[in-house]
């Protein structure tokens, strides 16, 4: 890797008073903000596609880009692991799967799952960050990526329904109709599903935290006595499912009541990644806006897509076009 | 009184070309009702069921020395959560995937070891997938690409692009990512392996050894696959001894076997 180059790390935009929405943006800005700090530009961007396999995190160094995580990682050398003894380098693997795996479902659960917390929070935040006419569709089909994983483990529809929808329906009822709502047979179904729905999902969580809070038990770190990849992937998760102002919090609730080492920890590796107040040796990384995504740019945008996508965007386009100078020529014609 | 109809003589003399003819009844094996019955997918001459899921159970009973029927005539339609492994008990329970382990008496499963399952999940099975043989154009669009959303994490995008104004199509898979991530656990494997004889130090097989044998007995039989693994020794010896201990059980053959 080229140390005189400055990097630029490309990531989803910030919110919640923490660098990143996403999971693996976050733990890549922590991982370079504890091993390369003042080298390198986070990147705010909400153009996925502009990414060298569609997805964000992605890293720039000169000509080279690299796109994700576990990519990002090995390209630094794995500065922060390369401490580790080799059992302890295949464990941190396996354990950065499982983090990727059981924390990732529990995170889109909350994040994309949840009708009370999707709309008002989720969709919200990204249609702040997207141009005109992304913003109409594209947190809906963020949400549709999620669903097969979530649908694998039960925890997709756990009851939520069309709630949101009754919520704005019982802002113009009357106390007198919504009474006699609740009495139906079928309120009550709804009621004692989601309920079971929800008690299921504080089941995964807490089956999948238990494991993490053993691992990490009353230690700082989990590995020796410095943050590892690990840590950052484990912070950052836990950062994401406790931090955002969730209309539904289930999950971030269990584990600020049920796993305070697990927050305590997470809070540690933001605090030695962006200390506040900063001090004196703190160099904050700076932060640039990738250029707006909007039509104006979508042939760029289009370009960077796979060659399937713009064979068939061309394809339609010039369809299109031939079609609107057939017409126009049958009316100048007919006009003649 | 009943009038009675008879069939015209020109219709008759048409039927009388598709006589109607009455089979013997085949008399079939039936299973034993004392022996369990494991339901898996077969796979073509081979007494090992070609799906990872379905394999590391048969290897877990086998490993743990119970003796179960093998039937192979079914498909995951028809099987408890339409997916199997299934295990058929005498009493007439049919117990799902999850619940194979603790009927066999399988060890409890440790943490870490959970974690390695993980590992397998995430980064064999994608390397599986890409190699798994082609399906049909309907199939492809559906099954294929929510198979990729539910593996990978973070899920692929659409091939046509996440903000693209087309409507989705297809998945944007990172091949090259996907290999690096199997030749990664790989590694991974190989330095956990050590020396030892089966996982994690354990001094018996457990639920983990079974299904790392699975993955690395079906990523064997893929060419592509097969030439990665082969750059570690110590995992094709140990797959090699642990497959001689699977197929050294006899399974009793069910009736119901095609």
């Amino acid at each position: 890797m080229a140390s005189a180059t400055r990097l630029h790390l490309y990531i989803w935009p910030g919110e919640w008073g923490l660098p990143s929405v996403d999971a693996h943006c976050l733990a890549a800005a922590l991982y370079l903000q504890l091993v390369a700090p003042g080298r390198f530009s986070l990147v705010e961007s909400a153009d996925a596609d502009s990414a060298p396999h569609g997805q964000l995190p992605y890293l720039v160094n000169g000509e080279h880009r690299i796109s994700g995580f576990a990519a990002i990682v090995k390209y630094l050398d794995n500065t922060l692991d390369d401490q580790l003894s080799a059992t302890e380098t295949a464990t941190s693997l396996a354990w950065r799967a499982y983090i990727d795996l059981h924390c990732g479902n529990l995170l889109a659960h909350s994040l994309f799952a949840v009708g009370p917390n999707y709309y008002p929070l989720t969709h919200t935040m990204l249609a702040t960050h997207l141009p005109v006419p992304q913003r109409y569709y594209v947190p809906q089909r963020l949400r549709t990526l999620y669903r097969p994983r979530l649908e694998d483990v039960a925890m997709w529809d756990i009851g939520h329904g069309e709630e949101e929808k009754e919520k704005e329906k019982a802002s113009r009822e009357d106390a007198w109709t919504r009474a006699k709502k609740s009495l139906t047979t079928d309120e009550a179904s709804a009621k004692v599903r989601l309920a079971f729905g929800r008690e299921r999902v504080l089941e995964k969580a807490r089956d999948a935290l238990d494991p993490l809070a053993r691992l990490l038990d009353s230690r700082d770190f989990i590995y020796q006595h410095r943050p590892t990849s690990i840590d950052l992937l484990l912070a950052a998760h836990v950062l994401l499912l406790v931090d955002p102002p969730y209309p539904d919090p289930l999950i971030g609730t269990l584990i600020t009541e049920s796993y305070p080492s697990l927050v305590a920890h997470a809070r540690l590796i933001l605090s030695l990644a962006f200390p506040t107040p900063p001090g004196p040796s703190h160099v904050p990384p700076q932060i640039l806006f990738a250029p707006d995504p909007s039509l104006v740019y979508m042939p760029r945008t289009l370009l960077a897509s796979s060659p399937p996508a713009r064979f068939a965007t061309f394809l339609v386009a010039g369809l299109g076009a031939v079609a609107l100078v057939t017409s126009a020529m049958r009316t100048i014609r007919a006009s003649a | 009184m009943s009038a009675k109809i008879s069939t015209p003589r020109r219709l008759a003399a048409f039927y009388s070309h598709f006589p109607l003819k009455t089979l013997p009844e085949v008399e079939g094996r039936r299973p034993s009702a004392a022996t369990p019955t494991l339901w898996i997918q077969p796979a073509p001459s081979s007494p090992l069921s070609a799906d990872v899921d379905c394999l590391a159970a048969q290897a877990l009973l086998a490993l743990l020395g119970k003796h179960v029927a093998l039937r192979t005539d079914l498909t995951a339609q028809g099987a408890v959560d339409g997916r199997l492994p299934n295990l058929q008990l005498p009493d007439g329970q049919l117990l799902p995937a999850h619940a194979i382990a603790n009927w066999a008496g399988a060890p409890a499963e440790v943490d870490e070891a959970r974690a390695w399952v993980s590992l397998l999940r995430s980064s064999i099975r994608p390397a599986l997938l890409l190699h798994a043989p082609r399906q049909s154009l309907l199939d492809w669009s559906r099954g294929k690409r929510d198979e990729w959303r539910a593996l990978l994490s973070p899920p692929p995008p659409p091939a046509t692009g996440l903000g693209s104004p087309l409507p989705v199509f297809g998945t944007r898979v990172d091949v090259e990512g996907v290999r690096h991530q199997f030749a990664a656990a790989l590694h991974a494997l190989a330095d956990r392996l050590g020396r030892d004889q089966w996982f994690l130090g354990a001094s018996s097989p457990t639920a983990l050894d079974a299904t790392v044998f699975a993955y690395l007995h079906c990523a064997m039989k893929v060419p592509e696959l097969r030439a990665s693994i082969d750059a570690f020794p110590a995992l094709v010896k140990w797959e090699q001894h642990v497959r001689a201990k699977v197929l050294d059980v006899k399974h009793q053959q069910s009736g119901y076997d095609v």
